[in-house]
Order: structure tokens, then C-alpha cells, then sequence
């Protein structure tokens, strides 16, 4: 925190309100095609416009608040309905609205020849308001409100086309990945009432910041606390070993991969770890089990990219293999690497993913590398697009990929080693490997399929997107230069000022750093121009080796995953169907019903629907009466 | 030698007795019906009875009110036997059990 605590009051709430007017309004009414569209874009841009004027109080302010109201109170149990703005989340804010504006502005385009654009735009502008709910809450009820909302509108998102069986179960299996990471976020939440008496994050970090009321603790309760959020961020953020859900996030419409899948929601996990930093920096131990867990994240999801066909597959694994850099870097102890990473991640990743939909858009739904090729000449202003994000994400001189992941593997080495280091080096080569390689197969050579002859470029609308978010993937990483350059480092302000200090570790000296720095480089321009050597002429008939087969299937993840832990299930509940359903509950009703029929078949016996055998009936039962009257 | 009053309650246990067994034997629903009158009659004469023996007006009157809702009875299933012949072409008791369960 800050030494002198500057905490103005703003109204945050409206940021919020505005995508949830637009999820309304398309939600209720039914407007006209496009003017849907461009109503969720205005919105998000108002939303856009209000968080630039709150960015913009922050040389003053040290922190925004929205009071906000009580939302509910059981025992000491209280549930703020507050919002609250640190530096380092007014850029996330900029983010998840400006990038959601440029999305909003091409999915206008994009989803143009949709039946239900109505319900599409209306998700879209629920997402916004769940991730900027997630991203303001001062309460941890608040932000697990928003985890638990961008993840229905992940759901909702991925089986929008639900139509198709497939797209319907990756929206479910998506679901069904986060609720086992959500597990770990209500056992934080737990831990947080019963041994802090408090879950506003404020709070929490005043506990953490007393060194006698935190001495109070027992030992564990730190470690499970940052262990539970950490297990919730590995699911909302695709690690090892909840990971499976985001490549078949990838049925869902591009411009969802692009906000949801790459640029803003999986990222929540980062974010929410750099918010509870406090807590993360004295558990050197978790430190350690995040840094390992990411590294084979990032070095498994390079791999499987190698060799898939699918052109938003690469993507996919991609942004896998990234989240895995960024907890990598929060691994090593240095929030603000992994936070620069996010944003420079954001950028790129979703200009390719935007460059993907337009290349699948103007090749009429085909989405097999193996079948493009020779787009350059067709789609100019994609290839360009797309370029730049190669040119980002593998790190080349200058962009903003070069910076993050140059100061990431920095930290890296300066806190876990040569070894470490070496092996995320390796995860970065195949970064920049496989990104040429789809790029290669998509964009030179000839056109390999009918559709990629005749391949036509995409519409304004766009592409406009498209080049402004060039334009960032360019130059965003100028915000934060390696120190020996000079003094221009935004976002270690803006992360420290926001209370997230990095780990102390040993510097290394600047001529290190250059030798690293040029390590990287040389690496990945290497690796991109042994891609060119490879695929400049199309796809190469790969021999059919053992470790090409494991890279394609993916190393069998999701078989082996099915085996021991969805069979089990799936025979335990085929039991209790039968044993409990069966037999339990069916058999009590059937038992129960027979029984009021077989009475009901007895009574009927007297039933014989003539007069006189009534009458003589009620004669017997006189005379009965009489004789228990009058005998007993 | 039997007393009067011993005289009238078993005429009227007579009445009763074989009211109620036109009404279970007789298969034509007009003899069914003064069955049910036979058996109101004899129930009559014991309310009458009773009130000479007990000194007051009390099962006298009631027999009037037992006489009005007969004949309204007799005068409501008159006419549902008149529907019933119009509708069926006959009374005989069997042949109505609609009610069988």
C-alpha cells in the first residue's frame, strides 16, 4: 500500500450498469439486425468512456470507492454490495472495456447473418457486466458473483450454436471444469469468515498487513487460504489440471474466443491472485507449486499446438500455454511481469483471434490450416493483422510480447534458476514455432481447397478493429522498458501503488539482463524462421511418429480423464439409478399405488350398482351399529 | 290378552318388517316404492304411539312433517318413473346399474 492512503469517492456502479442496461434491453426486446449490435457497442463505449474519466483521477487518488449498500447479512457474516478501483485495476478496466468495444464493433459485423444476434449481444453485455463486477467488488462475495457470472456467460457463449450436440457439451463441459475450480474459491471464502471475521478485500489485507493479528493465525490457514484461490484461478484460468475445458471453449462464435477466451476472462485468476498479493507473497511454498504447475501448463499447451489443424485449436493451446507464462511469473514472485502479460496478452491474442474469424468468416466456416494457404494476396489486411500478432506473441524485437515475456523469463531466472528458465525459454520457442507455422499455412504458398480460392476479405467493420488492436499489440509493451533502458515503467507503478509488491530476490545486473534479452530474441527468431524453412511451401506430410500422435491427441488428456474420473462416476450413478431410483423411489410409489388399488378393487365388490343391495347393505350395517351399541 | 299399546307397536313392527321386504324383493321400482311407503307408515304409528304414551305432541307433529316430505318424495319418484318408462320402456330394477363400480 501507499504511505499516504488517498481514497476518493467515485461512482464505479455506473460502469456497471451501463453493459447491464444493454444485456436488458436486447434481452427483452426484440430490435432490429445491427442495431442490436451497435446498441451493445455504445453501451460498452459509454462504459469505455466512464473508466478513462476514473483512470484519469489516479495520479491523485491512490484508491476509488463505491460504497455501494449491504447486500446481506446472516451472523457476522456480511456481504458488502461495494465497489473499489486500485491503479492496476483501472488498466484492466481499459481493457475489459476497450477491447470489449472493438469486439462489440466486429461482432456487429460478424454475427450480421445470425438468427439470434438479439440474444448474442445480450450475453455479450451480460459478460462485460459479470467481468467488470468480478473486477470492481471490494467484497470476495462480490467478486465470486462475477466469477460465477462470467462463467454461466462462458457457458451460455460456448453453446450458442446449441443447435449442434458437439457445441452444447463443450458449453457444458466448460461449466462442469470451473464449478471443480469454483470448489477452491468457496473454500477461500470459507477460510476467510472463519478465521478473518471478514471477506472485503480491504479487510483482508488490513488483517495481513497487522503482524500480531496475522501471528495469531494458525500456520495453515494462509496456505489453504492461498492454495483454495489458487485451485479457483487454475479453473477459471485454463492450468494444469482443469485446463481442458478452454480448447473446447473454441465451438463457441470468434469474437468470444476473443473477449472471453483469450483477452478477459480467463485471466481472472491472475487478476484475483495480484488483488490478495499480500497474502500470495508470504507463501513461498505455494509460490513454488504455481511456478511448476504453470511451467508444465505453458510447456504441455506449447506442445499440443504443434501439431492441431484447427486453426482456433493453435489459438486455444496458445492461450493456454500464455496463462501459463503469466503464473509463471507470479510464481516467481513478480506480479507486475505477470500482470504486463496479461494486458500485452489481451491485445495480441485477441487481434489473432479476430484475424481468425475474419480468415474462417471469408473462407466460408472451413477452419483447417491444412486447407488455406495462399490468403496473403486475397485477405491483405488479415495477413497484416494476423502478422503482427505472430510478430507479438513470439517476442520479436520491440513489440509488446518482446517486453512481457523478456521481463517474465527475467524474473524467472532470477528467482527459480537456470532450469526453470531454460524450460519456459523452450515453452517460448514453440510459442513463436507454432504461431508461423499456422501463419505459413494460412497466409503463402497457394490455396490448397476450393474455399480458400476463392476467399474474399472481410468488411470494414471488421477490420477496424483489427488495426487498432495492431496498433496496440505494438506498442502497448513500450509502457513498461527494461530498467537498464531508462525510466519508464508504468505498470510496476501501477501494480505496487495497488498494493502488490513483488517477492524481494536478488537483482541480476544489467549485462545479464542484455545476455538474456538477446537469448530470447535469437531463440525466437530462430524458431519462427525454422517454421518458414518447414512450412513456406504448405503442410508437410508428417510421418506419423509416436510423438506427433501424442502431441495431436492432445497426450491424451481428456482420454485419460474420462477413464478414471468420469467412468467411476458415470458407474456410480448408473447404479444409484437403478438401486435408489429403481428399486427406492419407484418401487415406493408403484408399492403404493397397488396397494390403493387393490383396496379400491375390494370395496368394488359391494359396488353392484343395484338400489335394493344398497339398502340392504345399510340394513347390515344398522343392524351392526345396533349390536356394538347395545350387545357390548 | 295383549294391551292396546303393545298392539300398535307391533302392527307397526309389522309394517316396517314387510315394507322392507317388498322394497328388498320386489323387482319392479313402483312396488319398491310403496315398500319405502309401508315402511314410513309404520315408523308413523310408532311416533303417534309414542307421543300417547309420553303425554305430549312432540311425535305427533313430527308425523306431519314425515307425511309432507312422503308425498313430496312419492310425487318426485312418480315422475322420475314416468322419465325412467319414457327413456327405457321399463322399471324393473335390475336393469338400472349404472352406478356399478
Amino acid at each position: 500500500m501507499t504511505d499516504v492512503l488517498n481514497i476518493v469517492e467515485a461512482p464505479l456502479s455506473w460502469i456497471i450498469l451501463l453493459p447491464a442496461a444493454g444485456a436488458l434491453l436486447n434481452g427483452l426486446f426484440r430490435l432490429k439486425p445491427m442495431l442490436n449490435g451497435l446498441l451493445a457497442t455504445t453501451l460498452c463505449f459509454s462504459a469505455f468512456i466512464l473508466s478513462i474519466l476514473q483512470f484519469l483521477k489516479f495520479p491523485e487518488a491512490s484508491k476509488l470507492v463505491d460504497p455501494g449498500y449491504l447486500w446481506f447479512q446472516a451472523g457476522h457474516v456480511k456481504a458488502q454490495m461495494g465497489f473499489e478501483l486500485t491503479p492496476f485495476m483501472s488498466v484492466m478496466l481499459l481493457i475489459i472495456t476497450g477491447v470489449g468495444t472493438l469486439i462489440h464493433l466486429y461482432a456487429t459485423s460478424y454475427m450480421s447473418h445470425d438468427k439470434s444476434q438479439a440474444r448474442f449481444f445480450s450475453y455479450l453485455n451480460l459478460f462485460v457486466t459479470s467481468m467488470l463486477v468480478l473486477a470492481l467488488s471490494s467484497d470476495l462475495i462480490g467478486v465470486f458473483l462475477g466469477w460465477e457470472g462470467v462463467g454461466v456467460c462462458s457457458y451460455l457463449l460456448i453453446g450458442f450454436w446449441f443447435e449442434e450436440d458437439k457445441n452444447a457439451r463443450a458449453g457444458m463441459k466448460a461449466f462442469i471444469t470451473n464449478r471443480v475450480g469454483d470448489l477452491g474459491f468457496l473454500v477461500a471464502l470459507f477460510v476467510a469468515f472463519a478465521y478473518f471475521g471478514t471477506s472485503s478485500v480491504s479487510g483482508i489485507m488490513e488483517w495481513i498487513a497487522d503482524p500480531g493479528r496475522a501471528a495469531a493465525l494458525p500456520v495453515w490457514v494462509l496456505t489453504v487460504f492461498a492454495l483454495a484461490i489458487f485451485w479457483a484461478a487454475c479453473g477459471k484460468s485454463a492450468q494444469i489440471p482443469l485446463y481442458i475445458w478452454l480448447p473446447d471453449a473454441m465451438a463457441g462464435p470468434t469474437p468470444v474466443s476473443a473477449l472471453i477466451h483469450a483477452a478477459t476472462m480467463v485471466t481472472s485468476g491472475i487478476l484475483v491472485i495480484v488483488r490478495l498479493w499480500p497474502i500470495f507473497a508470504t507463501q513461498t511454498e505455494v509460490l513454488t507449486v504455481i511456478f511448476w504447475v504453470a511451467l508444465s501448463t505453458a510447456l504441455l499447451a506449447a506442445l499440443m499446438a504443434l501439431t492441431q489443424r484447427d486453426l482456433k485449436k493453435v489459438l486455444a493451446y496458445s492461450t493456454v500455454s500464455q496463462l501459463g507464462f503469466m503464473f509463471a511469473a507470479l510464481g516467481a514472485g513478480a506480479p507486475t511481469a505477470a500482470f504486463f502479460h496479461v494486458v500485452t496478452h489481451a491485445c495480441f491474442k485477441a487481434l489473432l483471434f479476430l484475424t481468425a474469424g475474419s480468415v474462417i468468416h471469408g473462407m466460408h466456416d472451413e477452419k483447417d490450416i491444412f486447407k488455406m494457404g495462399g490468403l496473403r494476396k486475397k485477405m491483405p489486411w488479415s495477413h497484416l493483422a494476423y502478422l503482427v500478432g505472430c510478430v507479438a506473441i513470439a517476442g520479436f524485437p520491440f513489440t509488446s510480447g518482446f517486453f512481457s515475456k523478456d521481463l517474465i523469463l527475467t524474473k524467472v531466472f532470477e528467482s527459480r534458476g537456470v532450469l526453470g528458465y531454460g524450460l519456459l525459454l523452450l515453452a517460448a520457442m514453440l510459442t513463436s514455432f507454432y504461431m508461423f507455422r499456422s501463419y505459413f499455412l494460412t497466409f503463402s504458398s497457394t490455396a490448397r481447397s476450393h474455399e480458400a480460392e476463392h476467399a474474399h476479405e472481410s468488411s470494414a467493420m471488421m477490420i477496424v478493429p483489427l488495426m487498432l488492436l495492431s496498433l496496440l499489440s505494438l506498442l502497448v509493451g513500450w509502457l513498461e522498458i527494461p530498467h537498464m533502458w531508462g525510466h519508464l515503467q508504468y505498470f510496476s507503478h501501477w501494480v505496487e501503488s495497488s498494493g502488490a509488491k513483488a517477492v524481494e530476490g536478488h537483482e541480476v545486473e544489467a549485462a545479464t539482463e542484455w545476455i538474456l534479452m538477446g537469448i530470447a530474441t535469437v531463440a525466437s527468431l530462430a524458431s519462427a524462421f525454422f517454421a518458414y524453412v518447414k512450412y513456406k511451401k504448405g503442410p508437410v506430410t508428417s510421418s506419423e511418429n509416436f510423438a506427433w500422435k501424442l502431441s495431436f491427441n492432445k497426450f491424451y488428456v481428456d482420454e485419460i480423464y474420462d477413464s478414471f474420473i468420469l467412468k467411476p462416476f458415470r458407474k456410480i450413478g448408473t447404479s444409484l439409478s437403478v438401486w435408489i431410483d429403481e428399486y427406492g423411489v419407484n418401487g415406493t410409489l408403484h408399492g403404493s399405488f397397488a396397494s390403493y388399488r387393490i383396496t379400491g378393487q375390494l370395496a368394488s365388490i359391494f359396488h353392484t350398482g343395484s338400489v335394493q343391495s344398497y339398502a340392504l347393505l345399510m340394513l347390515l350395517g344398522l343392524l351392526i351399529v345396533w349390536g356394538v351399541v347395545n350387545v357390548w | 290378552m295383549i294391551a292396546a299399546g303393545q298392539l300398535i307397536f307391533s302392527v307397526a313392527i309389522f309394517l316396517f318388517c314387510f315394507g322392507a321386504l317388498t322394497f328388498f324383493t320386489k323387482r319392479s321400482a313402483v312396488v319398491a316404492l310403496m315398500g319405502i311407503e309401508l315402511m314410513l307408515n309404520g315408523v308413523n304409528l310408532v311416533l303417534v304411539q309414542a307421543g300417547q304414551i309420553y303425554k305430549n305432541a312432540e311425535g305427533t307433529s313430527l308425523v306431519l312433517f314425515v307425511t309432507l316430505v312422503a308425498a313430496a318424495e312419492a310425487a318426485l319418484a312418480l315422475s322420475i318413473f314416468v322419465i325412467l318408462y319414457r327413456k327405457y320402456g321399463t322399471l324393473t330394477l335390475e336393469n338400472f346399474r349404472s352406478l356399478k363400480g
